[in-house]
């Protein structure tokens, strides 16, 4: 059942008449049986997956907890977390060696291939439950004895498909809040849905065309067409997965649990590590916290190249999330390599424009050009569909590095399966979104789109839902649901 | 104090809801008037397209062939003596072929034979429990076939035309049927997909949209992906079906032809043995027990690539050849008895 389905509508608007008319004391089974059925119509199998997760992850943190032998606690934690990292892997491993071998000639019946294919959201679970394991081994949160709680926490449906990777403290810190859910979070939650839909229906899903008809064949293109399938891929992946977040606070804000945010414009970002700590920010922060920080103490003898080290194994790490493919280890190695250099180098550039501060200016734009260039670059290699896909796309994006007929600077909008009217609704759509993204963030800005006439609102509204009904093609998959 | 708050934070959910309803209610009539116009312009897909040919010849057919998408492409009616149509279609398996045989045959005044395909997983395959289970929305929209599973009806897509086809599916055809109204003044339903199919049902153009690849890499895909599609756990309710079918066919003294059709060598080297081997066993058991008469063009050395759509399926070329074949099978049984043939699972139809 995706988000965006009718079925989903209906499950959503049933649950929220159940969640709503249940007394509050049974509110969070009525979410965790929400959670499982949702959960459920993706697959047996994997349902019971979660569920032995879930149940293997309360039990080892209640036992850490009782643990009074520091030795012992370790070992668990080591075998718990590494457990979890494992099973992630092979199921990473199960569904390369699948794409790999479709034929699996031996398979018979879908349950047997269904074994190979990753469980839906299993990335943001395992995630979820590592950095609980940390938590409660470094005593940062006391194990949760309530166990519908945990399980609501490692199964909450508008977060298991995509994220946010949500904190178990922030989580459990709002299940009180389940009593009482307040008319304003129901329609800022609202909103963000209708935000969110707009994002991948509108933007994502129409830009879709033109990455997949470019990375299918980068040679019947120019250069010019080339690049400007790039920067399309690049607001796609952004618009699809800015927008499944939003799909997901929005809901959880029906249900009165609010999720951390994802984004906060990160291609106006004016170097790469600003803009990682702006573009899936749950992610990067956990990393951050469960990985980088401990390497880099771990590692901190080594100085300056035992920090390198550490930023290079944390983006390592980034890029594998999103699979084992050797494009996608090449996406993480790029951006460790971006991060190197921006860590080692951004000392000397801010002493640099100190002494210059009629550049500053300058330094933002270009700046923020050049990073989102450098980033846009490195989606081409994670969008492609294999290394050598990538190196075929990025020497033809040079333009007289490969001999070919078609002009370099030719640019016929058709030829990427979109028309120049298409193309400038989206470019609209997008500054919207966008301008919709930083007044979220401001809140007089907020307050005053509160206090337009109504009749406005709900024009805008309204011309949404009819965009959106116009331009849906049926239940297409957000990319971040993959992982 | 606490009694205040809980008033108004119930009058506030109270507002809201009110609201709601309000803000909801012309999306709901928008909804309904598009399903109301679903319910009378038919979508043009393989499906109805299907149903219609046979509605426009219900008092004359005599000949229905079913079965799944090599049946659909592999069968040109129009070249079978009498009047036959094709009924078969793309990822059809047992259940459905059973319902809608049922359904139809009663309906059909002059009908005197049905072509049932069998083919390589016919036993081991049910869309329900396939990834092509999307398909029985069509099956219950079109020809109102349940679903097999009741949970089934939870998909509203099996129920709701615009969810199962989208709200643009429905608002491009009324702009067709629009466009199409003010040219000619008629009211004539939006066309898809129309040139898919010909006069007598049959799917054209397979050549144009399977890829043909017939090296045993290619095949052992498609292999693999059909054996994904199987189990055996299914094979106890298809054959269930398949004599209910019969029986029906039986009951309405209507003649049961069952008929594999070619398949291009690699395919059928590298079928499973015990998967084709326990279906002419089921079939064998039919023709035995049941007058049934099973024609068996495996394996047709006669035909070249140019014959193939890909591995399984018929171009239009050998849908033509082939339906001689079998026009020629047929006539000839009859003339030699008028009890029911079997003829062994090889080529001995020729």
């Amino acid at each position: 059942m995706s988000f965006l389905s009718v079925n989903f509508a209906i499950f959503l608007a049933f649950g929220l008449l159940v969640f709503h008319l249940t007394g509050a004391r049974w509110r969070p089974h009525v979410l965790l049986a929400l959670s499982y059925a949702f959960y459920f119509s993706w697959g047996l199998v994997h349902t019971l997956l979660l569920a032995v997760v879930t149940t293997g992850v309360y039990a080892t943190a209640m036992w850490i907890e009782g643990c009074r032998s520091e030795r012992r606690k370790r070992a668990l934690v080591a075998v718990a977390a590494m457990s979890l990292v494992v099973l992630l892997f092979a199921f990473k491993a199960g569904q390369l060696l699948s794409a790999k071998f479709t034929n699996g000639a031996s398979l018979e019946g879908l349950g047997a291939t269904m074994l190979l294919v990753m469980p839906l959201g299993l990335s943001y679970y395992v995630f979820r439950m590592i950095g609980y394991l940390l938590d409660v081994y470094w005593e940062q949160l006391p194990a949760q004895h309530n166990f519908v709680s945990f399980a609501l926490y490692g199964s909450f449906f508008p977060q298991i498909v995509s994220g946010p990777i949500q904190r178990a403290e922030d989580f459990f810190d709002q299940l009180p809040k389940l009593n009482k859910p307040t008319t304003s979070d129901f329609v800022v939650g609202l909103r963000r849905i209708l935000l969110g839909l707009v994002k991948k229906v509108i933007i994502a899903d129409q830009l879709a065309v033109v990455a997949a008809a470019a990375h299918a064949n980068p040679s019947g293109f120019s250069s010019l067409e080339l690049l400007f399938a790039a920067y399309c891929f690049a607001f796609q992946l952004y618009a699809d997965f800015s927008g499944i977040t939003d799909i997901a606070i929005g809901i959880g804000l029906l249900f009165g649990v609010k999720g951390p945010e994802n984004f906060n414009l990160p291609f106006f970002s004016e170097n790469i590590q600003i803009f990682w700590r702006r573009w899936h920010m749950s992610l990067t922060s956990w990393l951050t916290d469960y990985l980088f920080m401990p390497l880099r103490m771990s590692l901190r003898q080594l100085g300056t190249a035992g920090l390198c080290l550490a930023i290079f194994f944390n983006m390592v790490a980034v890029g594998l999330w999103h699979g084992l493919g050797l494009n996608t280890l090449a996406f993480g190695i790029i951006n460790g390599l971006y991060m190197i250099v921006s860590v080692l180098t951004l000392k000397h550039r801010n002493e640099f424009f100190q002494t210059r501060p009629n550049l500053v200016r300058i330094r933002a734009v270009a700046g923020t050009l050049i990073t989102f260039h450098l980033i846009v670059f490195a989606l081409i290699v994670f969008r492609a569909h294999g290394v050598r896909s990538a190196l075929s796309y990025l020497i033809r994006l040079v333009p007289g590095l490969y001999p070919t007929t078609i002009p370099a600077f030719r640019f016929k909008a058709s030829l990427l399966n979109i028309d120049t009217r298409s193309l400038l609704g989206i470019a609209i759509c997008l500054i919207i979104a966008e301008a919709i993204n930083w007044t979220m963030q401001q809140r007089s800005w907020a307050a005053r789109f509160g206090s337009t006439p109504r009749l406005v609102r709900w024009g805008l509204y309204y011309a949404s839902i009819a965009l959106l009904f116009y331009l849906y093609k049926g239940s297409i998959n957000f990319i971040y649901a993959g992982f | 104090m606490q009694a205040s708050d809980s008033t108004r934070s119930e009058n506030s959910w109270r507002q809201l809801c009110l609201r709601l309803a309000v803000f909801c209610l012309p999306i709901v009539l928008a909804w309904s008037a598009l399903e109301y116009w679903a319910t009378r312009v038919p979508p043009n897909d393989l499906y109805s397209l299907k149903h219609e040919r046979l509605e426009a010849m219900a008092n004359e057919v005599d000949t229905v062939i079913i079965g799944a998408s090599s049946a659909s492409m592999g069968v040109a009616p129009e070249l079978l003596t009498g009047s036959a149509v094709n009924l078969a279609n793309e990822g059809e398996d047992l259940y459905y072929t059973d319902a809608l045989a049922t359904q139809v045959v009663p309906r059909l005044p002059k009908l005197k034979r049905v072509i049932i395909q069998i083919h390589y997983n016919c036993l081991f395959y049910c869309i329900s429990e396939s990834d092509t289970a999307w398909r029985q929305s069509y099956y219950a929209q079109e020809w109102n076939i349940p679903p097999v599973h009741l949970i089934d009806w939870l998909n509203c897509q099996t129920w709701s035309r615009v969810a199962f086809r989208t709200p643009r599916f429905w608002l491009l055809n009324a702009k067709n049927v629009f466009q199409d109204w003010r040219r000619t003044g008629k009211f004539t339903p939006g066309s898809v997909e129309t040139n898919r199919i010909d006069r007598r049902g049959r799917e054209v153009g397979g050549e144009t949209f399977l890829r043909r690849d017939l090296s045993p890499a290619g095949v052992a895909n498609k292999l693999a992906l059909i054996h994904r599609r199987s189990s055996v756990e299914n094979e106890r309710d298809n054959i269930k079906h398949l004599d209910h079918l019969l029986s029906v066919l039986r009951e309405h003294n209507i003649e049961a032809v069952l008929v594999t059709l070619p398949v291009w060598h690699t395919f059928e080297e590298a079928q499973k043995a015990d998967y084709w081997n326990e279906t002419l066993k089921v079939v064998a058991q039919r023709t035995n027990n049941l007058n049934v008469s099973y024609y068996s063009f495996l394996s047709l050395p006669q035909f070249s690539p140019e014959d193939y759509a890909d591995a399984n399926h018929l171009s239009s070329r050998g849908a033509m050849r082939f339906t001689e074949m079998l026009n020629s099978a047929l006539n000839q049984g009859k003339q030699s008895s008028d009890a029911k043939r079997t003829v062994t699972p090889t080529n001995s139809a020729l």
